[in-house]
């Protein structure tokens, strides 16, 4: 059983977005990626490839146009580190 | 919500960039005075900014030969080939490419984009797994998104980086897809193609190569990337198009496996699109010999990036990569890229402004593609202009 659960997550990918230039005072669960970061196509994937390093999962890109909010990707990290273990 | 919100964001994105004062949609090349030159807003420019890798577009033997298939097979297919049937030089372009490259089968599509779109398309279906390098071009990231597999990024020519993401995909790397390019089109730096074949294979995975810019400048006999690395024979589909060393408009694919054949009829990008024109597929096709037959336009084209290469990097310029037909210059404000976009032009020289997303990794670049048809007289003018451009250098001069 993994120890990850989507709020110790979305604790972590906070780690990873405060680098970008809008995410200062501006990171909740809600956030949208794009909208509220302005988070474009390589912004993302670079972010991608880094949450896969960190949780040693496979994110696939095409989930993407699922994902809208720092809940949804949280949501979706746990379920492969789910799987995973 | 309407569907005219999305012309807000392209509005965007057309203000940002004439917030730069750099809207490529503004170049018109009013006419044409050689491959390498044009009237731009009404001054002589020299093409630093086309593919024209190898020169070939005024070639009198290329343009004879497009003439010749206009006269007797007509100006357009009028469908595809699937629903209005084929054109016997499509069938002998095919016939062409899969002999230079010694295997047994290849398809045309309509566009270089829409030959990775239709490969893709055709091959790919949900549950099905890629992995493609993060600097790929559009048509592959679109084509892998349409057809609904899971696709995942490795690390920029980082053969380690693909190594640990087909381990993480376990049993279902098995079969599942890599793909390459042989020459990004934007840094202008080439794949490590031997090291990502031999992680595809160690894994059982397909290994597919994209050599759009690097067909005709790559490898003993110009086909590419795949041949100067050794690995002809391992790779399991090349893309092409015919919109850069082949002068023409087109794509194609060849693969040592013989059931390609069967895309024609599941690729969607192949059915539903109108085949090349017959003067484009003969361009394509009198090109392809000269590819064959002419080795010192390959000579003349790297001798040109060599010398630009080392003249920019005598001025100082961060260079995306080494010598290559693209030579990328590095500038990390956009603002100060666009500026010298604009300086470049009014110095006669026409180059790609590329500013992120486009540009990876968060740099703007001024793109320069070289071709076998520069002279080395305007090599040395691309080098006075970039001179010339520089921050600060009329301060420097008027002192």
């Amino acid at each position: 059983m993994s120890t990850e659960t989507p709020e110790t997550i979305i604790e972590t990918l906070y780690g990873f977005l405060e680098r970008f230039p809008k995410a200062a005072g501006n990171l909740g669960p809600d956030t949208k990626l794009a909208d509220d970061l302005s988070l474009d196509s390589v912004n993302l994937m670079e972010l991608l490839v880094e949450i896969e390093d960190h949780y040693d999962i496979g994110l696939p890109l095409n989930m993407m146009g699922d994902i809208t909010t720092i809940r949804d990707l949280a949501a979706k990290i746990a379920q492969l580190v789910e799987d995973r273990a | 919500m309407s569907i005219t919100a999305r012309f807000n964001e392209m509005a965007q994105i057309r203000d940002g960039l004439r917030e730069l004062g750099a809207d490529p949609a503004r170049i018109v090349m009013e006419r044409f005075l050689s491959p390498t030159e044009a009237v731009i807003d009404g001054r002589p420019t020299i093409l630093a900014g086309t593919n024209n890798y190898l020169g070939l577009t005024f070639d009198p033997e290329i343009i004879e030969a497009a003439c010749k298939a206009m006269h007797e097979e007509g100006s357009g297919t009028t469908g595809s080939r699937m629903a209005n049937g084929s054109f016997s030089s499509h069938a002998a372009l095919e016939e062409a490419f899969a002999r230079f490259y010694d295997v047994p089968s290849a398809m045309l599509f309509s566009t270089g984009y829409q030959t990775n779109l239709g490969l893709l398309m055709a091959l790919l279906q949900p549950g099905d797994k890629v992995v493609l390098d993060s600097h790929s071009h559009a048509c592959i990231y679109d084509g892998c998104r349409i057809s609904g597999a899971d696709f995942f990024a490795f690390r920029h020519n980082d053969p380690d980086d693909l190594r640990k993401r087909l381990r993480r995909l376990g049993g279902a790397a098995e079969g599942s897809l890599v793909i390459a390019e042989g020459l990004y089109s934007m840094w202008g730096d080439t794949a490590p193609l031997a090291d990502l074949c031999a992680v595809a294979r160690e894994y059982g995975a397909w290994f597919m190569v994209d050599e759009a810019h690097s067909f005709g400048v790559y490898g003993e006999t110009g086909r590419g990337l795949c041949e100067e690395e050794g690995i002809l024979d391992q790779v399991d589909f090349i893309t092409g198009t015919f919109s850069k060393s082949l002068a023409s408009l087109g794509g194609f694919c060849v693969s040592r496996h013989p059931e390609l054949q069967l895309l024609r009829y599941g690729s969607r990008p192949y059915i539903f699109t109108a085949s090349s024109s017959p003067a484009s597929i003969a361009a394509a096709h009198a090109a392809l010999r000269a590819v064959r037959a002419r080795p010192e336009l390959k000579q003349s084209l790297w001798a040109n990036a060599r010398r630009l290469h080392a003249g920019l990097e005598g001025l100082g310029y961060r260079l995306a990569s080494g010598p290559s037909p693209v030579i990328a210059v590095q500038v990390p404000a956009h603002e100060e890229a666009a500026r010298m976009w604009n300086a470049l032009l009014a110095e006669g020289v026409y180059v790609n402004l590329v500013v992120p997303p486009a540009a990876p990794e968060g740099a703007s670049l001024l793109r320069c593609s070289l071709s076998a048809a520069h002279s080395f007289e305007q090599i040395d003018r691309i080098v006075a202009a970039f001179d010339a451009v520089r921050a600060g250098a009329a301060t420097a001069a008027a002192r």
